[in-house]
């Protein structure tokens, strides 16, 4: 068996792990100054219990991989082999991530607290989402004062969505945002039914809120909103910090989406992956026209007839082009942009680059879930190389009958998405074959 | 779902059945079996109608001699049209498994919720008297003769006869061939062009189920119309039972106030100007009053020795047997001593103290000062309507008063025992404001309740918070064959209840009398609701001992600013005593409730909301109980009801205390809970309830969840509990999640009982 020695992927969860953190004052300044004894009493003993031998550290393993299975089987079940998957996916996603910022998000019952777990979630979610959907599209609003805001346009560039996260949560960068005033979702939905409703039909339109308060404070009335948003298909999904909200949950059932309330971050953080694959559901199917454009950067095919010296202008940000920088030209158009995907502000022309279709291949032909055996003799893995010990819980491709370990099992189906062993045998007998 | 309950085959129109309503069939079962009376309590939301139902019907169907009627009482119209639209389901049931049921069901409402004669409802839109008295004068039998005998005068003429009504009339000529139908009878009348009321209560005497409100059997005045027709093998159901006491001492009792009396004064002299009217035209008519009175009212007697008319607690066998003595056989002389009556009472509502006597005191008095005997007060009130059909007068509220008069002289000169008569100088609010009232109060529920008692083979008392049980038959005075109180299976730990002791700042809250104006107290409960309003999504009820209580405490909030505060999170909405007032805001309420805004409802433990409204799901997640719902324990009425208690039925008055404020107080919590899919917290905001007496008397199904851990908690602990308890609430549940646990399927059921029966066995 071969053995491709790629490094474990991390065993902790998600969270916390991009390398980004709040700073403790920021979080003693968002949670809305509570003393420490105020705050919930955290049973975290409740969880654990002694094995055979009185020992702990066993019944933390245990957690780990209960955890890692619970995760594993969630996947697992949306791929083929593994459950049932719709053949038609909503591919060319669009969505408005909203975020709750009334007063009640500096509660503490998530660390630190809830808006700084919450804007942390967001910002691995805006790295998955564009992960899993390259040619999908993302936006963020929030509400406070009875307002909405916007805080990002609808556009496929993550960076801005990052750093527009970035500086909400950090202290002193003059767009903090700090939990305040009450929340109105009718300002708030009207303001994603104005930017999604007139999004074509084959645009596969979503919203995602996440909610901390527990009412709303609405200048009309939110039904009339719900069922304006059932009618143009906008799929709307709520995760609740606090409790079940009749309203919310109406509005979870009304327009298809669904209604979650996390218990904890992790379960916060679970529940936010489960939006990042696209929805089974199809939009109208249509023959999409798409564009690829050319680079038309220093030393690039430039426009036939144009000089060096010429000032080159983003039509996305209407920003200078820096006269090295590489620039994506409509091929229909001529237009410039500076990033994709975009939709052509002069011609409408969808713009993508092939990277991008290429990788939206992982879900119409991802790699099919492996099958959980227990092994009768020990071996090892085929990703890491570890020992699988005899009578433990392996994985098994189907196709080449190789075993993996959860961990390289996770990895193969939520990162590479193909089996290393499959992909060898396939090279092999090209090889022959030429 | 076929079912096998104890040997009777049961169809049951789920494809699910809960355990203990399966529990339920086969302890109600074994009741009709022994032909006795039974005391069961099974929480709300459980399905109690249907169970009777799919039990009650089968048993009629196959065993028609052991059980001929099936007589279903509830209190409130609503509660009355689910009952009927699950009978309709169980029958619809019955026809697709392709089995003929030959019964027939029928729902007996008021005039007020029947009547569809547009003349009629114009006047007196949603006024139940003066409909009836509308309707009286439209279909007495009187006014019927007279629209007879003008049309036949008259000819063709129609329009100068007096009016009648076209649906009674259409009733009276077709109606009784027709089968009645359960639903909708109403648009069933005005197709056919009849009385729906009428039509109701004629189909009675066929129809094998009968629904109607509690009045109709307990009410001397109503059953004596209505109900005398049931046979002795029937089943009566009292549903949603726990207040039944007070609803029989209330349908005995009589209220007078200085303007009734006046009120009574008035149709006293329209009487006399009829009776002199008459005498000059048609003397005769009276002369033929007289000799049937003489001849007494012997035929009632005989019916009653047949055993078809159910006995009248108004008129006791003993009157029967008598004829009407002589001084109020005249017409004349009736009035002229009805009219002695009336100034008597007038001069004992002239006091300044409270005056308390028993029946036999106030007969004493009332030989002495104005020469009247006891025997014949005790004819007044068949004497006033037999009067009445004489004289052919419709009944009009000058006339009610006079009726309460004269029920109170029968009721008086009647008993000797289980009443009082107390006269009020003035209201205890308003200790300076004459405002005289005199009351007759029955103090022995068992008066009203034992004819049926008596008469029918079995009487169900059932409700979701009948706890404790014993305290039932000892007040309505009978020996029940079966007594057992259900509790639920849930595959979550749906309900929440919690004790909360104390503030933030440990001082104890308790709505005690001597602490009740302790700022710190009210500061306490004013965090609380706060605190909960903060974590509670949707609706908040809150209820409180009294109205008084609200009042003072909202004032005291309001200058503390809570309201304030509160207002951030959630609308308040208040009950008042102000029905029309109360539904408005109810209304609003629901509506906050639905799109988001949240409510709280501060209501009155005892009120119209804490018997009538559910707040299922989101109206309700959360209720407070503000205090120890005690009943105002300074009124003499009660003291009086108190002292009879423990003479005659051994019941301490702190027993009878506890127990009435604890049913309410269950009854308030067990608004939020409707169904097993349902949640919601319960709090209890009194350092009393957690000593044992008040605790266990909470039902099974409430105290079984009530664990210690949770009987002193301070208000943030109780808010973490209840933050907690609502997000674990809030995950998916499906009915996967309750099959087998809190829901069966009949294989499972199959098993369960096969389990049991081994049990049974081996033990």
């Amino acid at each position: 068996m071969a053995n491709y020695g790629f490094a474990k992927p991390s065993a902790r969860p998600t969270a916390g792990t991009s390398g980004y953190r709040l700073q403790d004052e920021d979080a003693a300044a968002l949670s809305g100054g509570g003393f420490r004894w105020e705050s919930q009493f955290e049973r975290s003993w409740e969880a654990l219990a002694e094995d055979e031998e009185g020992r702990l550290a066993g019944a933390v393993g245990r957690l780990e991989q209960a955890r890692k299975r619970r995760h594993r089987l969630a996947a697992a079940a949306l791929l083929p082999g593994g459950g049932g998957r719709a053949s038609k996916l909503g591919m060319m996603r669009h969505l408005l991530l909203c975020l709750d910022c009334s007063e009640t998000m500096g509660l503490a019952d998530l660390k630190p607290c809830r808006l700084a777990a919450c804007l942390s979630a967001m910002r691995n979610f805006v790295s998955g989402f564009f992960d899993q959907n390259p040619i999908g599209q993302l936006g963020v609003l929030l509400t406070r004062r009875k307002l909405a805001e916007r805080v990002t346009e609808l556009t496929g560039n993550p960076r801005r969505h990052l750093d527009a996260l970035k500086d909400l949560a950090q202290a002193g960068s003059g767009k903090t945002a700090r939990p305040e005033g009450e929340a109105s979702f009718q300002n708030l939905l009207e303001m994603a039914y104005d930017t999604l409703g007139p999004l074509p039909g084959h645009a596969c339109k979503e919203v995602l809120v996440l909610v901390s308060a527990l009412s709303t404070c609405d200048p009309g009335d939110i039904g009339a909103t719900i069922s304006k948003l059932a009618k143009a298909r906008i799929r709307c999904s709520v995760i609740s910090l606090s409790a079940d909200i009749r309203v919310l949950r109406k509005l979870a059932q009304a327009t298809g989406g669904t209604y979650s309330v996390p218990l904890d971050a992790v379960h916060l953080s679970d529940i936010m992956s489960s939006f990042l694959p696209p929805p089974a559901s199809a939009p109208d199917p249509a023959l999409i026209k798409m564009g690829f454009p050319y680079s038309a950067g220093q030393d690039g095919q430039e426009q036939p007839g144009s000089q060096q010296d010429v000032i080159r202008i983003c039509a996305c940000h209407g920003t200078v082009l820096s006269a090295g920088a590489t620039a994506h030209a409509c091929p229909q158009c001529a237009c410039l942009y500076c990033e994709l995907p975009v939709d052509c502000r002069i011609c409408g022309l969808s713009l993508a680059s092939a990277a991008h279709l290429a990788r939206s291949y992982q879900h119409l032909f991802p790699l099919k879930a492996f099958a959980e055996v227990t092994l009768a003799a020990s071996t090892g893995c085929c990703g890491c190389g570890d020992r699988l010990g005899a009578s433990t819980e392996a994985y098994q491709c189907s196709d080449c009958r190789s075993h993996y370990c959860i961990d390289c099992d996770r990895l193969l189906h939520d990162s590479l998405h193909s089996c290393p062993v499959c992909l060898q045998t396939l090279s092999v007998k090209t090889t022959i074959a030429t | 779902m076929k079912l096998n309950v104890d040997g009777l085959p049961v169809l049951f129109p789920y494809e699910y059945i809960y355990p203990e309503q399966y529990s339920y069939m086969v302890e109600f079962k074994r009741s009709i079996d022994a032909k006795g009376h039974c005391v069961l309590e099974m929480p709300s939301g459980t399905g109690k109608t249907i169970t009777i139902l799919s039990l009650t019907v089968a048993y009629l169907h196959h065993s028609p001699d052991h059980v001929s009627k099936l007589v279903y009482c509830s209190r409130t119209v609503p509660e009355l049209e689910k009952v009927v639209e699950e009978m309709k389901t169980l029958f619809d049931y019955y026809t697709k498994n392709g089995v003929t049921l030959n019964l027939t069901g029928m729902a007996l409402s008021s005039r007020k919720n029947l009547c569809i004669n547009a003349d009629v409802l114009e006047g007196n839109a949603g006024d139940g008297r003066s409909i009836d008295s509308a309707c009286h004068q439209l279909t007495a039998s009187f006014v019927r003769d007279r629209r007879r005998h003008a049309i036949g005068r008259a000819g063709a003429d129609v329009e100068s006869a007096p009016p009648g009504c076209q649906y009674y009339e259409e009733f009276d000529a077709h109606g009784r061939e027709n089968a009645a139908p359960i639903l909708h009878l109403k648009a069933y009348g005005r197709r056919k062009g009849l009385c729906p009321y009428f039509f109701a209560r004629y189909s009675m005497s066929t129809a094998n189920i009968i629904v109607y409100s509690y009045h109709y059997l307990l009410d001397p005045k109503i059953s004596e119309l209505v109900s005398k027709q049931l046979p002795k093998s029937s089943i009566v159901v009292f549903d949603e039972a726990h207040n039944i006491d007070n609803v029989c001492i209330e349908s005995m009792s009589v209220t007078l106030s200085r303007r009734s009396l006046d009120r009574a004064q008035l149709g006293l002299n329209s009487l006399q100007n009829r009776v002199r009217e008459i005498k000059q035209q048609d003397a005769a008519k009276l002369q033929e009053e007289y000799n049937r009175l003489v001849n007494n009212l012997r035929e009632a007697q005989s019916a009653r020795e047949t055993d078809l008319i159910l006995a009248n607690p108004v008129l006791p066998d003993q009157v029967l047997r008598e004829a009407v003595p002589g001084n109020i056989r005249t017409a004349e002389h009736f009035l002229a001593f009805l009219r002695r009556f009336l100034e008597y009472l007038k001069l004992r509502l002239r006091v300044v103290h409270v005056v308390s006597e028993s029946p036999a005191a106030f007969l004493r008095d009332c030989s002495e000062r104005v020469c009247l005997d006891r025997k014949p007060l005790r004819f007044c009130h068949e004497r006033l309507r037999s009067l009445l059909a004489t004289l052919e007068v419709a009944e009009s509220p000058e006339l009610g008063s006079l009726f309460r008069v004269a029920n109170l002289a029968t009721l008086l000169a009647t008993y000797l025992r289980g009443f009082c008569f107390l006269v009020e100088p003035f209201d205890d609010r308003a200790p300076t404001v004459i405002n005289p009232i005199m009351h007759l109060t029955c103090m022995d529920a068992s008066i009203a309740v034992r004819p049926v008692f008596a008469r029918f083979q079995t009487v169900l008392i059932t409700s979701g918070t009948l706890s404790p049980l014993e305290m039932y038959p000892r007040i309505l005075d009978f020996r029940p064959v079966n007594m057992v109180s259900f509790t639920v299976t849930l595959a979550r730990q749906c309900i929440c209840p919690m004790i909360v002791a104390k503030g933030n700042d440990q001082v104890t809250i308790t709505s005690r009398y001597e602490s009740r104006e302790d700022p710190a107290v009210m500061r306490n409960y004013g965090s609380l609701l706060l605190e909960m309003a903060r974590v509670v999504p949707d609706g908040l009820v809150c209820f409180f001992p009294s109205y008084l209580y609200l009042e003072t405490i909202f004032a005291a909030w309001y200058e503390q600013k809570i309201i304030d505060q509160v207002q951030k999170y959630k609308l308040v909405f208040i009950e008042t005593q102000d029905a029309q007032e109360t539904s408005i805001a109810l209304y609003n309420y629901q509506r906050a409730c639905e799109n988001g805004r949240g409510a709280i409802l501060l209501s009155v433990a005892r009120g119209k909301v804490s018997e009538g409204i559910d707040f299922d799901h989101h109206l309700g997640r959360c209720v407070i109980m503000f205090g120890v719902p005690y009943v105002y324990t300074q009124s003499r009425i009660l003291k009086t009801r108190l002292d009879y208690l423990r003479e005659h039925f051994h019941i301490r008055e702190n027993d009878f205390l506890t127990f009435d404020a604890m049913r309410h107080a269950a009854q308030c919590v067990g608004r939020a809970l409707r169904g097993k899919t349902d949640y919601g917290i319960m709090l209890f905001a009194d350092k009393r309830f957690a000593r044992a007496d008040k605790r266990t008397k909470l039902p099974r199904w409430i105290q079984e969840n009530l664990s210690e851990a949770v009987l002193n908690l301070s208000v943030d602990e109780a808010v973490q509990i209840s933050r907690r308890f609502l997000k674990q609430m809030a995950q998916p549940f499906t009915r996967q999640d309750q099959l087998g646990v809190s829901l069966l399927t009949l294989e499972q059921l199959r098993d369960i009982e096969m389990q049991r029966r081994y049990a049974n066995e081996a033990g």
